[in-house]
């Protein structure tokens, strides 16, 4: 029952399609795909679902769709849901789930269901590239045709450079990110690498390697969302969204004071850990947006995980590994799981989901998490998206 | 670079806030630092040092049929930071001295060239 009043929003279900290439699938079926699990999933196959935020950043671009929160309502029968399309770029899913923590805490909907994906594997490279490319600032970057990787690069070398690291010391991301990925049925790819694969990797932006840099992939993620009310009825292990924050900064990478320190980072998760009502140490599980090793380091820090400059050695002293004190990206991060654009927001939650109830298998982390957190990173890095999770019994 | 007249258009052009002085490279509607909404007028020569820089491989449609491409940002006189390509990346070192030229750098969807700023080492 829309009640009009601020309540506690919970995930009371989740789905999602496999990530990977994907040929005889298209955006629609792999959004009715997850949406469907996700709502078999909250046993809220048959409930009312008042709105329906999709997460995507490229339908228009790549697969030549419009208007696809109509369609998806219409294909899985949602009538009369509310409908909308979320665009943030590489945060879309991120964004996506925050409007729907956002309606029902306003009381405007009960029930929600969240969906993000991308179909991308079906057009070729330079035109995903393009695609990209087009997050860039028209006049100051994207006519030079620079790239996310390109920008990624330069703030490796700068970080390098700074703090007196080798790439071995992250390219060691991947290592550790492929080898959850080995355990999680739903990655891209599900095999483990070496430090040596990795560092003789073609080049793709010097200093990064193809092993340092996520994949194109197909794919979606869906989350039902609840009121605490329809969550208790629906589930007894609830997993509330009880932080959710998202900055800006400035869009032109060459104008940041500090580029390897992550300003949107660190405030959306500062708003989130904030409205959480705790401290970066309470965190059992994090799925962080690592589309480069790099990021992955570089967010680690601007969380509030380790210190600047210290991320390398976290990761090199195991405090990111799944058993680790701090465990990062389970899940495989985009580097293993895939990175489907308006999909990768929702999958980190889906993965806090299942984490948080104990539900992931052979990549579970151990000792019950009981807080989680999930960075979604949009643009490079000027727009992001923090939710953090918490068990709910 | 020898000494560039201050009315040529070879010179990196942009926008200083009035009230703060933080240089605004393009120009916004409102400083990123201050929120301030009048400027003046910046140029400098196109030189300056490596910030840092990257070749990359992957590129998309806009760079036709290059198979590689050399991306800096450049430190230039009074301090503020501009993209740029690069001639030639393998040459470069983070802090060397570079100086610029401003020529096609791409081509548009519609076929049209883009322009901007295309570095090499050199310089004083």
């Amino acid at each position: 029952m829309i009640t009009m009043e601020n309540t506690r929003v919970a995930i009371v279900g989740a789905g999602m399609t496999p990530f990977g290439r994907l040929e005889t699938q298209g955006l629609m079926d792999l959004l009715s795909e997850a949406s469907m699990s996700a709502l078999e999933s909250a046993a809220a196959i048959d409930k009312n679902i008042d709105s329906v935020f999709v997460g995507n950043m490229a339908a228009g671009e790549l697969c030549d769709l419009c208007g696809i929160a109509s369609t998806l309502a219409d294909r899985l029968n949602l009538l009369p849901a509310g409908a909308d399309r979320i665009e943030n770029g590489p945060a879309s899913g991120g964004s996506a789930l925050r409007a729907g923590f956002a309606t029902i805490r306003a009381g405007l909907a009960d029930l929600v269901l969240v969906v993000g994906g991308e179909k991308m594997t079906h057009v070729p490279g330079p035109r995903v590239t393009s695609a990209v490319a087009a997050i860039t600032h028209e006049t100051a970057e994207k006519i030079y045709g620079v790239t996310l990787p390109s920008f990624a690069a330069m703030l490796a070398r700068l970080y390098l450079d700074k703090y007196g690291y080798a790439m071995e010391d992250i390219s060691a991301v991947a290592v550790k990110n492929h080898q959850n990925g080995s355990h999680n049925p739903f990655a891209h790819f599900q095999k483990e690498i070496s430090l040596e694969t990795a560092l003789s990797s073609p080049v793709i932006a010097d200093p990064l390697r193809l092993y340092d840099c996520c994949p194109v992939s197909d794919g979606a993620a869906a989350v039902v969302l609840a009121s605490e009310a329809t969550a208790r009825e629906l589930t007894p292990e609830p997993v509330f969204v009880t932080g959710s924050g998202q900055a800006t900064d400035l869009q032109i990478v060459h104008e940041r004071e500090n580029p390897t320190f992550l300003t949107a980072v660190a405030a959306s998760s500062q708003i989130a850990l904030d409205m959480a009502g705790i401290q970066p140490s309470d965190i059992g599980v994090t799925e962080l947006h690592d589309a480069f090793t790099i990021l992955e380091i570089l967010e680690s820090e601007a969380v509030g995980f380790f210190p600047p400059g210290e991320g390398p050695r976290a990761l090199v002293r195991g405090d990111t590994a799944v058993t680790g004190s701090c465990p990062i990206n389970p899940s495989g991060g985009l580097k293993a799981r895939g990175h489907p654009w308006g999909a990768t927001g929702v999958a980190q939650a889906v993965e806090i989901f299942w984490q948080l109830r104990g539900a992931a298998g052979d990549r579970q982390v151990p000792n019950e998490p009981r807080f989680g957190m999930a960075v979604n990173f949009g643009g490079f890095g000027n727009n992001v998206v923090t939710h953090v999770f918490e068990r709910g019994w | 670079m020898g000494e560039i007249d201050a009315n040529s258009e070879m010179l990196v052009r942009s926008k200083k806030c009035v009230n703060c002085g933080a240089v605004n490279h393009p120009s916004k509607v409102r400083c990123r630092a201050c929120k301030g909404t009048t400027f003046e007028d910046v140029s400098v020569p196109p030189a300056g040092t490596v910030v840092t820089f990257t070749t990359c491989n992957a590129l998309p449609r806009r760079l036709g049929d290059r198979k590689s491409q050399g991306f800096a940002i450049i430190q230039v006189a009074e301090g503020w930071n501009v993209l740029g390509q690069l001639d030639d990346a393998d040459a470069i070192a983070l802090n060397d001295l570079v100086e610029g030229r401003w020529e096609q750098v791409s081509t548009n969807d519609d076929g049209s060239p883009a322009f901007g700023w295309v570095f090499r080492k050199g310089g004083a």
